[in-house]
């Protein structure tokens, strides 16, 4: 790894990112649903835990996706992987940036809602599992994809059925299909963040954390193998 | 001897087509070495195996000493490409694009300047790169792969999109780069281009290596033996190179008839239609 390196991809996604209208209009998806809750009133845990669930599945999956799908189109992975820059310099540096744009979502969206949190350090955990969780599936999008409408293809499935889960739930009471929406990482989240926010005690979630690592760590485990096999390491 | 590549009996089998088989060649070091053939014998490919892009089938493929597919990071800092599949960032501008691959590769600072000012872009530098000319966009790339002086440069069919005036802006660049020490090997399908820049010439044909040799030691051994008469008639008359043709070039100069004289010393073109019984392409 090589700070300097990781510091010129940043400034490269900076300047390529700030004219992207696709990552722009991303990131304007969960901010504009935290506005619409906050003019409306009912159970601000509520709000906010779906917001942050889609600022996960939006900004940090989508995000990350389309960055490394449009390298791969544009012929400058290419590239990137034939400069002295390492995978890792290469695929921190893309991470990186998901990443701090998802945290000026997620702190943007707290202050509209204006959500009163009784575990801070729970959530943070909680979110912190969750962007973890979505970088790997973002990334294992982009690898899978030769350019960014595919990319449009697996994204979409995978944000209903990993990030959408509770909110489909809303439609089937019971059942097999609420059941195995149960098991999604989203529900797990939310159910973590409710619990984070309205600080009840950690041993009523505990399980939906240890669900939420398991997943995180299967996540980044299947990225992993797809990224050697993909040959994208040198 | 120091050589920069070394390739022995190279082969590469795409399903069941042959692309490449048996290329053996040496490039020395600061040696410029042109990889000259028709479209579809293998010059892209001989690039990316040369550059650990793609793995060879058979042979072994040596650069700077070590082999093409076991090349590490540090590595490839040593060499510079440019292929017809490069890629730049579109929305960034010409400057940001090259600032960043300057970092990437440790340039010396200042660089990016000078460079601009050799593809002739320095005016252009504030420009998105979606909004250069397709020269243009070559000229950056071009600027891209010499940006950290390399040891070895590879060029895929580097002057393929540009106009005279900035083809001979490139090849001052590469005559520069080169006096400085850079190891350059060059496809293209432009003979001039070849026989202007290069040390050394192969012609590919059919995934095979036909002939191979300095352009001028070619065009002496490929020569006609026989010299081009233009007359003050229009006529044109071709001259063994004997006493036969002394004595008819004699008699034309006795009349005055003779407005030029030739020597048919063929082209690099001439030659590598009569080494593959083919037409460029
Ligand atoms: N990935 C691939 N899969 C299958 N066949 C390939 C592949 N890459 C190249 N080939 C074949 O190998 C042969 C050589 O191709 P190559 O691209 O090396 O030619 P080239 O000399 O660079 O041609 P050009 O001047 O048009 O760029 C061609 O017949 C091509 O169809
Ligand atoms: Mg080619």
């Amino acid at each position: 790894m090589n700070a300097a390196r990781i510091s010129a991809m940043l400034v490269k996604e900076y300047h390529d990112a700030k004219s992207n209208v696709q990552v722009l209009s991303v990131v304007i998806v969960p901010i504009f649903l935290a506005i619409l809750y906050s003019r409306m009133d009912g159970e601000q845990s509520f709000a906010a835990s779906f917001v942050f669930i889609m600022t996960v599945t939006f900004v940090t999956m989508y995000v990350q996706a389309l960055l490394l799908a449009e390298e791969k189109e544009k012929n400058t992975l290419q590239v990137l992987l034939l400069s002295p820059a390492s995978s890792a310099d290469i695929m921190i540096g893309k991470s990186i940036i998901s990443v701090i744009l998802t945290v000026i979502v997620l702190v943007v969206s707290m202050l509209i809602i204006d959500v009163n949190v009784e575990s801070p350090i729970m959530l943070s955990v909680t979110l912190v599992l969750g962007v973890i969780l979505f970088v790997a599936l973002g990334t294992l999008v982009g690898l899978l994809s030769e350019n960014l409408v595919q990319t449009t293809v697996y994204l979409l499935p995978l944000s209903f059925v990993f990030g959408f889960g509770p909110m489909i739930q809303m439609y089937f009471s019971e059942g097999i299909v609420a059941d195995i929406l149960g098991y999604t990482p989203g529900s797990f989240m939310m159910e973590a963040c409710l619990a984070a926010i309205s600080g009840e005690a950690f041993s009523s979630y505990r399980e939906d954390i240890i669900w939420l690592v398991g997943w995180t760590v299967a996540a980044l485990v299947v990225t992993f193998i797809t990224f050697k096999k993909k040959s994208l390491s040198k | 001897m120091d050589y920069a590549l070394q390739v022995k009996d190279l082969s590469k089998v795409f399903g069941q087509q042959r692309a490449l088989q048996q290329v053996s060649f040496n490039v020395k070091k600061g040696e410029v070495f042109g990889f000259l053939g028709p479209s579809g014998s293998g010059k892209t490919t001989t690039v990316k195996i040369l550059t650990g892009q793609l793995l060879q089938t058979a042979g072994e493929v040596n650069i700077l000493g070590k082999p093409a597919s076991k090349m590490k990071d540090a590595d490839l800092g040593r060499i510079g490409i440019l292929t017809d599949n490069s890629g730049l960032y579109e929305r960034m501008t010409v400057e940001q694009n090259l600032d960043f691959y300057a970092k990437l590769y440790n340039a010396a600072a200042g660089r990016v300047e000078e460079v601009l000012q050799l593809v002739g872009l320095a005016e252009d530098k504030k420009k998105p790169v979606k909004k250069l000319s397709k020269g243009m966009k070559q000229r950056v790339l071009l600027a891209r792969a010499v940006l950290h002086k390399p040891e070895v440069l590879f060029l895929d069919e580097p002057t393929s999109a540009l106009d005279p005036g900035n083809v001979q802006k490139m090849h001052d660049l590469l005559r520069d780069l080169n006096r400085e020490g850079t190891t350059i090997f060059l496809t293209t399908h432009n003979m001039e281009e070849a026989a202007q820049l290069c040390d050394r010439v192969a012609f590919l044909h059919e995934g095979q290596i036909r002939e191979m040799d300095a352009p001028n030691q070619l065009q002496r051994k490929y020569a006609k033996n026989t010299i081009h008469l233009e007359l003050k008639d229009g006529r044109n008359e071709t001259i063994e190179n004997n006493p036969t043709g002394a004595e008819r070039l004699y008699q034309y100069m006795q009349a005055e008839e003779v407005l030029a004289v030739h020597s048919d010393q063929p082209t690099l073109g001439d030659i590598f239609i009569e080494v593959t019984g083919r037409k460029l392409a």
